[in-house]
């Protein structure tokens, strides 16, 4: 019987994982003591959060679905024009598409660029240059959604199959013909989805977009959290959690119905 | 003299690896004319085929179609003349998802305005064109179908059909059967040659299989490692001249099998599964064994 041969790789795959753990607790100051102390403190301060510490005052229920109405509209916007502008960009983000190698790896490097900013950093640049108000976090989900939506896109149009594509260019047919005739219709359901993933992380990412001061629920969140207004950052918290999962639960059902 | 079809002079095609896939090839095809090329795997056959449509282009010589030089043209010229040349794959390649009647529209895309056919906004006499191209391949009732719900058979008359429908003066087919079982395999051919009749269309196919290209072409062009090694009418041509093409024995990989065409079609219609095949092909295979010994 031949023997199989040692599995080092899974030895030294998991040495590495574990030195990259111990390293970065040390770094985060992270141990199990301060795990076991901080418990229960995150158990109190939930207390002081929930109405049975203090009713939670329902005459700001008003102002909580105006700014997460903000919130909603934010990120749903930000997904439609992102996801739109993604299409056209695909075109020189990928390399059947893109008129020539120079094209591509400018577009490709544009899109790495762009998607090396953080959503937080870009939004309050955005709010250095637009002001407070929900336009900056408008535009930096934007920004994040094309920024994914192309990257995931073009990948996949790397993979597709390229037969209809080379047959519609063996007809005459130009660029834009392929990409429309042969790529989209391929294509249109990982779009989709991605436009949904993309959906899902904004609406978390808007929640808290008012932490820079670029609008939605998190601007009063904040507000609320510096002047310890225990019992509306409990309703306001309360009041995102369903929002956010009914949207979030939406999406990944709308997801797993496609492809 | 008439004007040639298809006009290969002195085509040679090194491509970037080193590797010459075509050498010093000259040919000269006739309008209507029905050419089979035939070769081993490797001999050069698409490379061939895509020199024509310029999906591959020659390190050196020129191409010409109805005396357009392929060979000199920019991308809006090529494109233009792209526009009267179909070509067939191995593989259909259709747009899986899309509809039989969209599928069949690609064929209009150089011809009309690229705004028109991005919008989706085909002239009603386009569309009549590529159903009365689905006609006459015999699927017009499939046009509106997704096209992978389609048999492979049928997935290659799409193929056809779209070709049809750029009204082409000539026809390219690479490997157009060789993902199909024998009797469709015959269908195929036959929509072909009798397509090229009705059309004057000149058509070059690549064929894996000595007795189908036998019993379709009007003429044959066998390629050797890049070289036409053989080139003249079917008429007369026996295995002998295959094997110098092949240069070694025929094999009965190197057969489809002439499946009774007739028969197929009735047994198709009352149930009975009725083939010659498969003895026709080990008859054949034995003669060729005792042959060899
Ligand atoms: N893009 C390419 N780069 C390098 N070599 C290639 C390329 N395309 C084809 N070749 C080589 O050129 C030769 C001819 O290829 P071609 O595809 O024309 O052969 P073929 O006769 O069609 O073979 P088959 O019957 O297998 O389809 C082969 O040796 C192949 O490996
Ligand atoms: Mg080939």
């Amino acid at each position: 019987m031949p023997k199989p041969p040692f599995p080092w790789r899974g030895w030294v795959a998991a040495g590495v994982v574990l030195a990259i753990l111990v390293w970065s607790a040390q770094g985060t100051g992270a141990s199990l003591k301060a795990f076991a102390e901080g418990v229960p403190q995150m158990l109190a301060y939930f207390q002081k959060l929930s109405p049975s510490h203090k009713p939670w005052p329902l005459d700001y229920l008003p102002e909580i679905k105006d700014r997460l109405l903000e919130t909603v509209k934010i990120s749903f916007a930000a997904t439609v024009i992102g996801a739109a502008l993604a299409l056209p960009f695909v075109m020189v983000a990928t390399r059947p598409l893109a008129a020539n190698g120079f094209v591509y790896t400018l577009g490709r490097g544009f899109l790495n660029l762009i998607r090396t900013i953080p959503d937080l950093v870009l939004a309050n640049i955005l709010v250095a240059g637009f002001g407070l108000g929900p336009l900056p976090g408008l535009l930096a989900l934007i920004i994040f959604t094309f920024g994914v939506v192309t990257k995931l896109l073009a990948d996949t149009i790397e993979t597709v199959d390229a037969g209809p594509m080379e047959a519609i260019a063996a007809a005459g047919g130009t660029r834009l013909q392929r990409a429309v005739f042969a790529i989209f219709p391929q294509i249109a359901p990982d779009y989709i989805a991605y436009s949904l993933y993309a959906l899902e992380i904004n609406v978390r990412v808007a929640a808290v977009l008012g932490l820079v001061g670029a609008g939605g629920i998190g601007q009063i969140l904040y507000r609320d959290i510096n002047f310890f207004m225990y019992s509306r950052v409990g309703m306001i918290i309360a009041a995102t959690f369903v929002v956010v999962f009914l949207i979030d639960s939406t999406s990944s059902w709308l997801r797993s119905k496609l492809v | 003299m008439e004007q040639p079809a298809i006009l290969f002079e002195n085509v040679t095609k090194q491509f970037p690896n080193g590797h010459v896939a075509l050498k010093n090839v000259s040919l000269s095809f006739k309008p209507g004319e029905f050419v089979v090329v035939v070769g081993l795997s490797g001999a050069g056959k698409s490379t061939l085929i895509r020199c024509v449509n310029r999906l591959v282009t020659p390190t050196s010589g020129r191409v010409s179609v109805a005396g357009v030089e392929m060979t000199g043209l920019n991308e809006t010229g090529l494109r233009a003349a792209r526009a009267r040349i179909g070509m067939i794959f191995q593989n259909y390649n259709l747009v899986r998802r899309s509809s039989v009647l969209r599928n069949v529209l690609a064929g209009r895309l150089a011809h009309l305005p690229s705004w028109r056919t991005l919008l989706g906004n085909f002239p009603l006499a386009d569309v009549e064109l590529a159903l009365r191209s689905l006609d006459r391949v015999g699927i017009m009732e499939k046009a509106y179908q997704r096209a992978d719900t389609l048999s492979g058979g049928q997935q290659q008359r799409v193929a056809i059909a779209r070709a049809l429908a750029q009204q082409p003066t000539v026809l390219l087919a690479d490997e157009p059967v060789a993902s199909l079982d024998p009797p469709t395999a015959h269908q195929v051919m036959r929509d072909l040659k009798r397509l090229s009749r009705e059309e004057n269309l000149t058509t070059l196919v690549n064929l894996h299989f000595i007795d189908m290209a036998q019993e379709y072409a009007d003429r044959i062009v066998g390629l050797r490692a890049g070289e036409v090694v053989f080139d003249g009418p079917v008429d007369g041509m026996s295995e002998g001249t295959f094997e110098e093409i092949y240069n070694r024995r025929i094999r009965p990989d190197d057969l489809r099998g002439t499946a009774d065409l007739h028969l197929t079609d009735r047994a198709a219609g009352n149930g009975v599964l009725t083939s010659t095949a498969p003895d026709a092909l080990e008859n054949s295979t034995q003669e060729t064994i005792s042959a060899a010994h």
